[in-house]
């Protein structure tokens, strides 16, 4: 995922520039009843500076899987969704694309680099909302056909970095406020109050114990570690009172990609969170490395799941949140 | 002996100086930076801790699966460049490298195989298809395989199977993390269990290629020549072919696409040693096993970020390498 993102970013640049203006302003127009929509025009200003305005707020949306996870834990339901949304082998969906559920929207890509411009098309999309990671192109489009997608519907890019899981989540409550959900209902304030108890619990651990934690996305080739302070759950899980720890020469990005040689710098960290994205998969080749098996905290069955792109939303981050407080009071200090 | 041959004794002798000063170097050089002394205690089989785990763990192992690899695709190519007689002839020419790519990873997208058992076995049957498909393709209907017309096949369906895997690749995460490995050749990790299943393979590929040097200078004549000679090439070809495909198929699995060092290491050897085959082949297993663990090595340490794979820096070093040989000496130069 690191890389193959960082790959087609570049690639996507160039053709977003080229459609920017066309597709980002004009109002859609629409025929179709909105019935969850207020009356109220739409306005919203994007990740990519551009002032997205139309008469109604849209009522078909179509959005990247964790986006449209997002805006439906904050109250919003997408019309299509496109991202990581293909069912494992027990037909679950992957947690980055939270309560999703299949049989209520439309499918317009199930991986990175799928997307069927024909079936948005016919959808008769109003709004698509995706990440912006480079500030000039969207995450999930693809770069071939973006042209193409960007002219059937304007798009509004959301930050993909945050400095806090807090104000992420607040970013997606405001949107789907924008587009006609209400954010003050009871179910959003329940969960934001469990995220928030999740939080202390957290905090609490940690201060009981004082567990050092690292945030890994470990490949068989190289040690991906994650810099918390350019990560908004490091830098949550940190303002909660926990100590994570840095990259030893921190690059100010995300990923440090370490030499296995290296690993021996995180002898020290008790608990280690792994990329759940990959490191299921890779779990038994891993165990083969001998610098990654004979760290202490893997060695004390101290490593637990890191949520990477797990959808923003207080729902969900309670849950992760939730999970990691009652790992971590578990965990011992090493 | 007559001053040639102690000449090319002396090359032997130093080519095999070269790989074991590679070698140590590859012991003691990486992103970590462990004494010689420690290094050495480090490989004490009772060593346990950091060190241990850096040079026994790490260091010793991507070392062995380099020379292993290095050696076959060494060969490999060579092989290949005399049976085709063709200078431009690569492990990927004849579509070895991607049929075996192509095959574990159908294994793994359609079936789910990740047995390492299975996976070499998928790669060795894929590396074999894919040379028979070029082997026929290259044949046409009115004339046996000429070196170019097995080049172009060869070409055309390494560019098919890249494409069909790149597209598997693509379908989810999970594909993509696995199928990585088959986009860049890389030593590090790779399991000494996975060499293991791979080495009896790779040592029949090696025997095989030893004995096949004699006729493999036959078929520098060219076949009319050859025939003209009463010389019966046909056994040969399969033999050598077979050995390729061990060679080729067996080192994929464990270490991944590599291109360079089956193209132009033959290069060096055949300027050290002369025409014979006899004397190419096995040289070219050396030096290439010399050359790989040498693009290892200085993979860990050119960059100050993340390491370099093996596969890059083979073809960053073998393509400037490959230049200039063509430049230097015509491109017949292979009989």
């Amino acid at each position: 995922m690191i890389k193959k993102f960082a790959g087609t970013a570049v690639a996507l640049v160039a053709t977003f520039a080229l459609t920017a203006c066309g597709g980002g302003t004009e109002a859609a127009t629409t025929d179709s009843a909105a019935s969850t929509a207020p009356a109220g025009p739409f306005e919203y200003k994007d990740a990519l500076g551009k002032e997205i305005k139309l008469d109604k707020a849209p009522s078909v949306v179509v959005a990247q899987s964790s986006v449209a996870a997002a805006l439906l834990d904050a109250g919003f339901e997408v019309k299509g969704a496109y991202g990581e949304l293909k069912p494992d082998a027990s037909g679950k969906l992957s947690y980055q694309a939270g309560s999703l559920d299949l049989s209520k929207i439309t499918v317009v890509g199930s991986t990175y680099g799928e997307f069927d411009t024909e079936k948005y098309a016919l959808m008769n999309p109003e709004l698509l909302v995706d990440y912006t990671f480079d500030a000039k192109s969207l995450w999930y489009v693809p770069a071939a056909q973006s042209e193409k997608i960007l002219g059937l519907a304007p798009a509004a890019a959301v930050p993909g970095n945050y400095e806090t899981t807090d104000a992420a989540i607040e970013t997606f409550v405001d949107l789907a406020g924008k587009l006609g959900a209400d954010t003050g209902s009871a179910a959003l304030a329940t969960s934001k109050t469990e995220y928030t108890a999740a939080l202390a619990a957290i905090g609490e651990a940690a201060k009981a114990s004082g567990l050092k934690v690292a945030i890994m996305s470990p490949s068989t080739d190289s040690l991906y570690v994650a810099d918390p302070l350019y990560l908004p759950e490091g830098n949550t899980l940190k303002k909660a009172g926990l100590d994570v720890v840095s990259p030893e020469n921190p690059k100010k990005e995300v990923f440090a990609q370490l030499s296995w040689e290296q690993a021996t710098q995180f002898n020290d960290a008790d608990v280690i969170l792994v990329d759940a994205r990959t490191y299921e998969a890779g779990k038994a080749d891993l165990a083969k490395v001998a610098t990654w098996a004979n760290l202490p905290a893997v060695k004390a069955g101290q490593v637990y799941n890191w949520y990477a792109a797990a959808p923003y939303s207080y729902k969900s981050y309670a849950q992760i949140y939730a999970e990691l407080a009652g790992q971590l009071k578990a965990a011992k200090k090493l | 002996m007559r001053p040639s041959h102690l000449r090319r004794l002396g090359v032997f002798a130093g080519a095999v100086v070269v790989l074991g000063v590679v070698v140590v170097l590859s012991l003691m050089v990486g992103r970590q930076s462990i004494s010689p002394v420690d290094v050495i205690h480090a490989l004490m089989p009772s060593a346990t801790g950091d060190n241990a785990d850096i040079v026994r763990g790490l260091r010793l192992e991507r070392t062995i699966i380099g020379l292993v690899a290095g050696a076959a695709f060494g060969g490999a190519g060579a092989l290949m460049q005399a049976l085709t007689r063709n200078p431009l002839a690569d492990p990927g020419l004849l579509g070895v490298n991607a049929g075996a790519a192509a095959a574990v990873v159908t294994g793994f997208a359609v079936f789910g195989v990740t047995n390492g058992f299975a996976q070499t076995w998928l790669g060795l049957a894929g590396a074999a298809i894919a040379s028979v498909a070029v082997y026929l393709l290259g044949s046409g209907s009115r004339s046996a395989a000429t070196p170019a017309r097995l080049a172009l096949a060869g070409a055309a369906l390494t560019a098919v199977l890249f494409s069909y895997i790149t597209a598997l690749s693509m379908r989810d995460q999970d594909s993509y993390n696995e199928m990585r490995f088959w986009v860049v050749g890389s030593v590090v990790n790779r399991g000494m269990d996975r060499l293991l299943l791979a080495l009896p393979l790779i040592l029949a590929g090696i025997v095989i290629a030893l004995l096949v040097t004699r006729a493999l200078n036959a078929i520098a004549f060219g076949d009319d020549t050859s025939k003209a000679l009463g010389l019966g090439l046909g056994k040969a070809r399969v033999a050598t072919a077979i050995a390729i495909t061990l060679l080729c198929g067996a080192a994929t699995s464990v270490a991944g696409p590599f291109v360079f060092v089956g193209l132009a290491v033959p290069h060096v050897a055949r300027i050290l040693v002369g025409a014979d085959q006899r004397r190419v082949v096995p040289l070219s297993m050396l030096l290439a096993a010399a050359f790989m663990v040498l693009c290892d090595t200085l993979g860990r340490i050119v960059s100050s970020g993340a390491e370099i794979e093996a596969g890059a820096v083979t073809a960053i070093l073998g393509a400037p390498l490959f230049i200039a040989l063509v430049r230097r000496r015509t491109l017949t130069a292979t009989s």
